[in-house]
């Protein structure tokens, strides 16, 4: 007779057979145990890679309290105001796919980094290179981009100080990086702006690295609101194009792996929480389901059961009366292909 | 041409449906409708100001009764099918709200001061002031009407205000008469409304009858006072309201518009 196993007595959600194999793909019992209770009327703010698109949009949609410093003008809502970078994030920021971004943006808000050669220009505008989405037509002068980056600075600072849970979705680890500076740019010069020199080069970001930096950021952003703590995710959407030499499916799984496993060192601390976005979409059990015909855009439904397991577990935020909202799924699909820089990529394949 | 045919002219049936903007028009026609055996204008204006949201299309009429009659002050139900053209004059299609925004907005080619405002590019600035002109009573009582019935629409928007705007109403008029961003606001104003020529036929304001841009001579607002509200303390000076000479020469303009849209339909 076999001794005593430490195995034995374990909870279904620790079997595979019992958790997956004979579960649903879209309702996994215990596949996410909040760690904290974020406490009724908690300000959310968010940012990440387009996917945490639709974890703002949905806590949106169901009156959440989502910190947004940077609301959009009177009448303009919908594409338009998602086009000018609004209502998509707690800021103008755009999209933040990697966490050196994320490091770079706080430590420049609060004033101890300057980025250098970031106004990129195209065809006589100018752009905020590291946020070139939100003005999609650029600015006239290079005062004017400098100018409107120093109030979107003021709001991220605002953001930062009213902050309860700060959501960030860990999206690619390819970047590109200003040579001499270190400044990494959510997009690769030449795509939006800009033109691709040898002051650029390419950078791929290790495991320790992208560790170093999501401690760097929640030290910065604790240091200037102690109370605030972070629920960490990784985007389950692949990578649209790689600079490396590898083929983008082992290009794409790398930098997945990296980014799960830094999520998952930081959710060592108790002030950070870790929601298995990825996991939900791209485990065996949802046998590929939840992804478009092009095998990367996450369909509606898979959006929908990824929060779905995000708001059973955190009931205390769902404002009374208001059942789970489904969102319509040419939304989703417009939020995707509207609001990635990196789907630009495709226009460079054959 | 398209009418009605009595003692055999044909009269084209039109309904003015406006605020207090449209009585200068109406006022005008009194004079010279006995001189314009073609046309047979209907005002189902209201002569309150701020009180208009309440107009709505119903089926195929506005009604005057409930909350349409009460708030809007329509001197009659507004039958729809009725007229061979509508007129939709003033009812909020006004340069002030744009000018509201640029007192909290600057767009990038403008010059007023930006310490205190939030910066934003002209593309935005642009796709904000089509969402000012889709949140106007014009602009939704004309699509609705549209809706409704196929006849030409006219829309006329407020006049620009007299040019003593900018020093009996400094807060909002001076600054952009200083800066010149009175200009480029009313640029702006002008193509956005020219957008809604594939809908509408739009009348714009006669340049000659600025003393600066976006500023009407003041000469039309003398004695123009009598257009107000008579049930509302007095506003002051009057800046928004133009007399029956302005009066003229917009009732010529949309008289030459109708005739020309009514002959296109």
């Amino acid at each position: 007779m076999p001794g005593k196993s430490p195995y034995a007595g374990l909870s279904e959600r620790s079997f595979w057979s019992s958790a997956v194999a004979s579960q649903s793909a879209t309702h996994l019992p215990g596949v996410y145990v909040k760690k904290f209770a974020l406490g009724e009327g908690a300000r959310i703010a968010a940012a990440g890679s387009c996917f945490a698109q639709h974890i703002v949009r949905q806590l949106r949609i169901r009156n959440f309290n989502v910190v947004d410093v940077e609301p959009p003008p009177p009448g303009i809502e919908g594409a338009t105001a998602r086009r000018f970078g609004y209502l998509t994030y707690s800021a103008r920021y755009g999209n933040i796919y990697t966490a050196r971004q994320l490091v770079q943006l706080i430590e420049e808000a609060t004033g101890v980094w300057q980025p250098v050669d970031w106004v990129w220009e195209r065809n006589g505008r100018f752009f905020d290179a590291l946020r070139p989405s939100v003005e999609p037509e650029g600015l006239s002068t290079q005062d004017l981009v400098r100018a409107h980056r120093d109030q979107h600075l003021a709001a991220v600072r605002e953001m930062i100080k009213s902050t309860d849970v700060f959501v960030f979705t860990l999206g690619l680890t390819e970047a590109w990086m200003h040579r001499a500076s270190g400044t990494v740019y959510p997009t690769a010069p030449g795509t939006v702006a800009g033109s691709f020199n040898k002051d650029f080069s390419f950078i791929n970001f290790s495991t320790a690295e992208v560790v170093r930096d999501l401690y760097r950021a929640r030290a910065l952003l604790q240091a200037a609101n102690p109370s605030l703590r972070m629920i960490l995710t990784v985007s389950p959407v692949p990578l649209t194009a790689t600079a490396t030499d590898d083929h983008v499916l082992l290009a794409s799984s790398y930098s997945k792996a990296v980014l799960r496993a830094a999520a998952g060192e930081l959710a060592q601390k108790a002030d950070v929480d870790y929601f298995p976005s990825y996991e939900i979409i791209t485990g065996p059990q949802a046998r590929g389901q939840f992804f478009d015909e092009n095998l990367r855009t996450v369909r509606a439904e898979g959006v929908a059961v990824v929060m779905s397991h995000f708001f059973a577990q955190h009931a205390e935020l769902q404002p009374a009366g208001r059942a789970a909202v489904t969102v319509p799924p040419a939304s989703v699909d417009e939020l995707m292909d509207d609001q990635c820089e990196d789907a630009l990529l495709e226009m460079f394949g054959s | 041409m398209r009418g009605c045919p009595t003692r055999n002219v044909w009269i084209l049936t039109v309904a003015v449906i406006g605020n207090s903007h449209a009585a200068v028009i109406a006022k005008a026609w009194n004079e010279v409708a006995q001189q314009t055996p073609d046309v047979s204008l209907e005002f189902f204006a209201a002569t309150r100001h701020g009180v208009e949201d309440g107009i709505h299309v119903v089926g195929s009429k506005i009604p005057s009764s409930g909350r349409a009659g009460s708030e809007a002050g329509l001197s009659g139900d507004v039958d729809l099918t009725s007229f061979e053209a509508i007129l939709v004059a003033g009812l909020r299609r006004d340069v002030s709200s744009l000018v509201r925004l640029h007192r909290t907005y600057q767009p990038e080619s403008h010059r007023s001061n930006t310490a205190k405002k939030k910066l934003v590019s002209d593309a935005l600035f642009l796709e904000m002031a089509r969402a000012d002109r889709e949140r106007s009573l014009a602009v939704t009582l004309a699509r609705d009407i549209r809706g409704s019935v196929d006849v030409p629409i006219l829309l006329i928007p407020h006049p620009y205000p007299s040019l003593t705007a900018v020093a009996n109403q400094s807060a909002l008029w001076a600054e952009i008469h200083e800066t010149g961003d009175a200009a480029r606001l009313m640029a702006l104003f002008e193509m956005v409304n020219d957008e809604l020529t594939t809908e509408f036929s739009v009348i714009a304001q006669p340049s000659d009858t600025l003393v600066a841009p976006l500023f009407t001579d003041p000469r039309y607002t003398h004695d123009s006072g009598f257009f107000r509200d008579p049930d509302r303390p007095s506003l002051g000076p009057e800046d928004y309201h133009m007399n029956v000479e302005f009066g003229h020469i917009q009732l010529s303009l949309v008289l030459e518009r109708l005739r020309m849209v009514s002959r296109v339909a």
